[in-house]
């Protein structure tokens, strides 16, 4: 058991530290706009890091090679960053960097001792397996509007960009309300934004399709205790398959024998085409 | 291949500083605006610097440097003086110092719009896009008379637009708002005179917001003695 708290460690230990890393950056940005910045680190912007910004400039920048407002070649190359990332393993930048799902995991700890077994498991599952291609619509729309306005249209509802940079004047009420909604939806779901609404994990999700790194289930030696699927914060039921190929799969390795799975070299990330027992 | 989780804890940072890293070097990692605005791609001005791309970080010096319109014009035209540092003014730095108002709003994309009218290049602002009534006597000679009419509609007297700190703020400083020799047009026009207001009063078209009212009366047989008293009432009016 102590092995396995150690592996969850393990990915905290990485969120956390990206998660500061990303509010020290946004603070430095004030700071120097305020002409007082931190040497050494960065002051970028926080559109500048976001690697949504280079999915939605994909457009302008092939018709016109040119960048939507606020974004810059910096956020073209974590595109593709999170893309190399993606095509080897998966989201695994929704589940291990974003500082967005951290904080909705963080709210979602508090969810689970408020609401014991019941979190989680508010929305019905029939209802549900549709509501999560929302985050598809969401995509289509922002890229849409983005080509005809040429402009950052998502910053204006951003929750990201709200938390980052609530006391920079520069954030738009839409945004606020719709990170205090989420704020409040973690309570009760485990990361809705990532599940309904994120852009940039719809675009990874598709990822999960071929990715080369997978999420496998050695059928022989599991025990089908199901303690995979009460694991995964994105409801996936991965005890009756295989290999996770699901759209939300945002590779936190909960569901694994490293984490939750009690049988060793069961429930694995791998590129074999078996998980070997 | 089995992965495990601390390889990917150093997997992916390690990923990250790489690929970041690695593009530093080659000088391709930049987030910043490269100052270096872009062009219309086709039609009658293909080739010349689009206004619509200009940014918020852009300071009224890139402004001048990337589509040669004087730093200085752009700040008369927003009513900013020497002591704003209006060279490194940003566009951006309009939104905290006016705030919204009913009719609309001054910032960014204001400086786009009074740029691209000042050189007479296309341009479509946002519906709430407002300029400032000094930016009016800049555009005179520039733009055609049923354009200047329509901005009428789009623009905000200085007074209008103050947020509420710099309003209280210029309420300390009413008692300096006489009407003497050496006030200008663009002191008028800060103080909440129109420039129709002055073209009424003085029964002409006002002279440069830079230049002295009274060093234009006298150019133009006008008395200063008997608008200078007008002017003073307007002005006491506003404020």
């Amino acid at each position: 058991m102590a092995k396995k708290k150690k592996a969850r460690r393990i990915r905290s230990a990485v969120q956390i530290a990206f998660f500061i890393l990303i509010a020290l950056i946004a603070v430095n940005h004030s700071l120097d706009e305020a002409g007082k910045s931190i040497p050494v680190l960065s002051s970028a912007s926080l559109h500048a890091l976001c690697p949504l910004g280079g999915v939605v400039s994909l457009y302008q920048y092939f018709v016109s090679g040119t960048f939507v407002r606020k974004i810059h070649e910096s956020s073209f190359i974590l595109m593709w960053i999170g893309f190399g990332i993606a095509v080897l393993f998966g989201p695994a930048f929704c589940g291990w960097i974003c500082p967005f799902g951290t904080l909705q995991e963080w709210l979602g700890k508090l969810g689970k001792k408020i609401f014991k077994k019941k979190y989680n498991k508010f929305i019905p599952s029939n209802l549900d397996k549709y509501l999560r291609y929302i985050r598809y619509i969401v995509l289509g729309l922002i890229l849409y509007l983005t080509a005809v306005s040429g402009t950052l249209i998502f910053a204006d509802f951003d929750p990201y960009f709200a938390l980052f940079n609530f006391w920079t004047g520069e954030v738009a009420r839409a945004a606020f309300i719709i990170l205090g909604a989420v704020v409040l939806l973690s309570l009760f779901v485990e990361r809705p934004f990532c599940k309904y609404a994120c852009p940039y994990g719809a675009v990874l999700g598709i990822f999960n399709f071929f990715r080369i790194f997978s999420i496998k289930r050695n059928a022989e030696t599991c025990i089908n205790c199901s303690a995979c699927d009460k694991a995964c914060p994105m409801n996936i039921k991965v005890s009756d398959k295989k290999k996770i190929k699901n759209h939300q799969c945002i590779t936190c390795l909960e569901c694994t024998s490293e984490n939750s799975c009690p049988v060793e070299r069961t429930v694995e990330l791998t590129s074999s085409k078996e998980v070997q027992g | 291949m089995r992965i495990q989780a601390k390889f990917l804890a150093i997997l992916l940072p390690v990923i990250f500083a790489l690929g970041i890293g690695g593009t530093m070097i080659f000088n391709l990692w930049i987030t910043e605006a490269s100052k270096v605005p872009a062009v219309y791609e086709e039609g009658d001005f293909a080739g010349q610097a689009d206004p619509g791309d200009i940014r918020g970080s852009y300071s009224f010096a890139d402004i001048e440097n990337a589509y040669s319109v004087p730093a200085e014009v752009i700040a008369l035209a927003f009513g900013l003086s020497e002591e704003d540092n209006f060279a490194e003014f940003q566009c951006k730095m309009l939104e905290d110092r006016y705030g919204a108002i009913e009719e609309g709003e001054v910032g960014t994309d204001s400086v786009r719009y009074f740029v691209a009218l000042y050189l007479d290049l296309p341009y479509e602002p946002e519906e709430d896009t407002l300029l400032l009534s000094p930016s009016i006597p800049l555009l005179k000679d520039r733009v055609a008379p049923e354009i200047l009419e329509s901005l009428r509609n789009r623009t905000a007297t200085v007074r209008e637009v103050l947020s509420d700190e710099a309003e209280s703020e210029t309420e300390h400083n009413t008692e300096d708002m006489a009407v003497k020799g050496g006030t200008t047009f663009k002191e008028l026009y800060d103080w909440g005179l129109s420039n129709e207001e002055v073209a009424e009063i003085l029964g002409i078209e006002p002279g440069p917001a830079g230049g002295s009212v009274r060093d234009y009366c006298i150019q133009n047989g006008i008395e200063f003695s008997s608008v200078k008293s007008i002017l003073q009432e307007f002005v006491d009016s506003k404020n």
